[in-house]
């Protein structure tokens, strides 16, 4: 449910009144950027339990569902380093 | 057991008085001009960087109950304690998404709570004081809950009485007291560091001494749990939905619990932030082989302290990675383990108390009693509060049964959530109208407390306990055939979400006035001090309360000044 937000165009007001037109400089608000999609698998996948509690391959001895949750935590990590230095201004 | 703990004793005592040392110097440290403002106290200044921002985090999310329970929950009852992982696997996308956003805006308009920002984005006292009163009944069981930890230590060192405790939390309480977020944010380091040396040799070490390795704990572990006839080491079909409905859900709340915002408040720029999102997974990987203590635990054989498996006594769980590490490691590094269970407890027990002081004092003192008070006084609340909190919650370990303090954790996190609507969806639209979020938070806090006293805790077939047994609710119940359960926090957000939309559809159709939105979107956006000057030029209402004369002058005749309604 987080992730729609991003891609909205703005911040709406729609709920009260305006509040007074801005009088320091003009801002336009950020594009959003492709990448946040990345975001979708880093939180559905760990979570895709049935497709993962396996027994097997072992890896080190660990059962699949283990190691897989704790490699994803890894590459959650990189994919989210990736998404922030390409989105620094965001 | 029997054998002495002296050398675990002294070297618990000497790291605790360390830590206390650091504690009170952190008052010292990046000594602000003045101490007297919750911004200083209560927020460290906002200037923590990457590597603080990361140790507070993580000390922070990671507590001591953290270290005690999961690996306990995986030693009872198998996989299901596993949620914990991908658990803090989707915080982190979700922070990413959505705490950024509440830093910026609370940077700008100098928010330091949630409720802060609610009351600014709805113009509703009414919500942000049910934001406000949440945040704080949901953290109280929390901070107990530290104890917890702290006691299964003392407990597998054969200390009884409730004396270490109460020293223990009238320490922390004071340093707390003089050096407000300073304190927690340098203790992390020693947390941590302490805590990863203790889990690495833990995860390469214990292995070593246990037939198998890690095939033989993992096997181990499945035929234990099939001997009982009880679910094993991986998800059994009905399971599912209670795992991820709870890891899910868990990380949701997590995003709400007041100590959260305090800890990302206090971060000096937005990118920092960002940054820590990437690195804070090393924590999670941690707790991954940490919770994995539990199945070495049921390889290496050893039982909890109290357990008679003769007469079926369980025995107190939480003892069971105490007793490991005292099996397993010589005394003077179990000492070491030891200490750093415990002051694992104080560094989130020290920031909870703060981000609780910080609401009661923005959102209910000066909000209810005393509105005109100053930086000063509101500064003399918070500290006094926090004092108060802590002593709460060690009364209510010593006085209570322990087992209450779990019980109402579990309630806190779930009625956390009902926060959801105006505190996650506010950061992206101010669309909700502020009766229908009103509503919504009565009939999700409703639901969730209704499901919760359904509840009964069940063992071994019979009802041991009738109400607020357990956080899943029977798909059954609603007559479903099937033995499953969803995480009652679930259905919190469901009915939160579903009546502030149709309540939100219905203020709208009728015309009623939403409330004025304070802030802009603009500062939503913002990366760091600068460009929140910048943004605060918009905010005529924020030039005049800090009554800067060049401010002043951007304040046109006739502007609406909404944050004075």
């Amino acid at each position: 449910m987080a992730h729609r937000p991003v891609h909205e165009p703005r911040d709406s007001n729609a709920g009260g009144a305006q509040p007074p037109p801005p009088s320091g400089t003009e801002w336009q608000q950020p594009k959003g950027s492709p990448l946040f999609w990345l975001l979708i698998p880093l939180v559905v996948v760990p979570l895709a339990t049935p497709l993962l509690s396996f027994e097997n391959p072992r890896l080190f001895g660990f059962p699949f569902f283990y190691w897989f949750e704790i490699l994803w935590t890894v590459i959650a990590a990189i994919t989210l380093f990736a998404i922030y230095k390409r989105t620094k201004d965001y | 057991m029997t054998s002495s703990h002296t050398t675990e004793l002294v070297i618990c005592a000497l790291l605790f008085i360390f830590v206390a040392v650091v504690g009170f110097m952190a008052s010292r440290w990046r000594r602000p001009a003045t101490m007297n403002s919750l911004d200083e106290w209560g927020l460290g200044g906002r200037q923590f960087g990457t590597w603080v921002t990361w140790f507070l985090i993580g000390g922070d999310l990671y507590t001591a109950y953290t270290f005690v329970a999961v690996p306990a929950l995986m030693f009872g009852a198998g996989v299901l304690g596993f949620f914990a992982l991908p658990y803090s696997t989707v915080t982190y996308p979700l922070i990413f998404l959505v705490l950024i956003r509440l830093w910026s805006v609370s940077h700008v308009n100098g928010f330091v709570t949630t409720a802060d920002f609610v009351k600014a984005r709805y113009q509703s006292r009414t919500l942000a004081l049910l934001v406000a009163v949440t945040g704080i009944v949901a953290t109280m069981p929390y901070i107990a809950l530290q104890l917890v930890g702290v006691q299964a230590i003392l407990t597998t060192m054969g200390i009884g009485g409730s004396w270490p405790l109460i020293v223990a939390f009238l320490v922390l309480a004071l340093y707390t007291y003089s050096s407000g977020l300073r304190a927690p944010a340098l203790i992390a380091f020693v947390k941590d560091i302490l805590i990863y040396l203790v889990v690495i040799v833990a995860v390469l070490y214990i292995p070593t001494q246990i037939k198998g390795g890690w095939t033989g704990i993992f096997n181990t572990s499945a035929a234990k749990f099939s001997a009982a006839g009880q679910d094993g080491v991986l998800l059994a079909g009905p399971q599912h939905l209670q795992f991820i409905t709870l890891a899910l859900g868990s990380a949701l709340a997590l995003m709400l619990y007041p100590h959260s915002s305090t800890a990302i408040l206090a971060a000096k720029d937005r990118n920092t932030i960002k940054r820590n999102m990437a690195i804070l997974p090393a924590y999670t990987v941690m707790l991954g082989f940490l919770s994995l203590l539990g199945f070495m635990a049921i390889g290496s054989g050893v039982i909890p302290i109290g357990a008679d498996k003769a007469k079926g006594i369980a025995g107190n769980t939480n003892t069971i990675v105490p007793v490991l590490f005292d099996t397993h490691f010589n005394s003077w590094f179990a000492g070491i383990a030891f200490a750093a269970i415990a002051i694992g407890a104080l560094v989130p027990a020290a920031v909870m108390s703060i981000a609780a002081s910080n609401i009661f004092t923005r959102n209910i003192f000066k909000e209810y009693f005393k509105p005109n008070a100053t930086q000063k006084q509101e500064t003399m609340v918070a500290k006094i509060t926090s004092l108060v909190v802590k002593f709460g919650a060690v009364g209510f370990i010593v006085l209570l049964d322990p087992s209450y303090a779990i019980d109402l954790q579990l309630i806190g996190g779930i009625i956390i959530v009902t926060t959801l609507p105006a505190v996650a969806f506010g950061l992206f639209t101010s669309w909700f109208h502020r009766y229908a979020l009103i509503a919504g938070w009565v009939c999700s806090m409703a639901v969730s407390v209704y499901m919760l006293w359904n509840i009964p805790k069940v063992v071994g077939g019979k009802v041991v306990q009738a109400h607020f047994g357990g956080s899943g609710w029977p798909l059954a119940k609603f007559g479903f055939n099937t033995t499953a359960t969803i995480w009652v926090g679930f259905y919190t957000i469901v009915v939160g979400v579903i009546v502030s939309y149709l309540g939100t559809l219905l203020m709208k159709a009728m015309k009623i006035p939403a409330g004025v939105d304070t802030t802009l979107p603009r500062d939503y956006w913002v990366q760091d001090e600068k460009e929140a000057a910048e943004a605060r030029i918009d905010h005529p209402e924020l030039a005049r309360r800090e009554g800067s004369g060049n401010k002043i002058d951007l304040v046109k005749e006739g502007d609406p000044l909404p944050g004075s309604v």
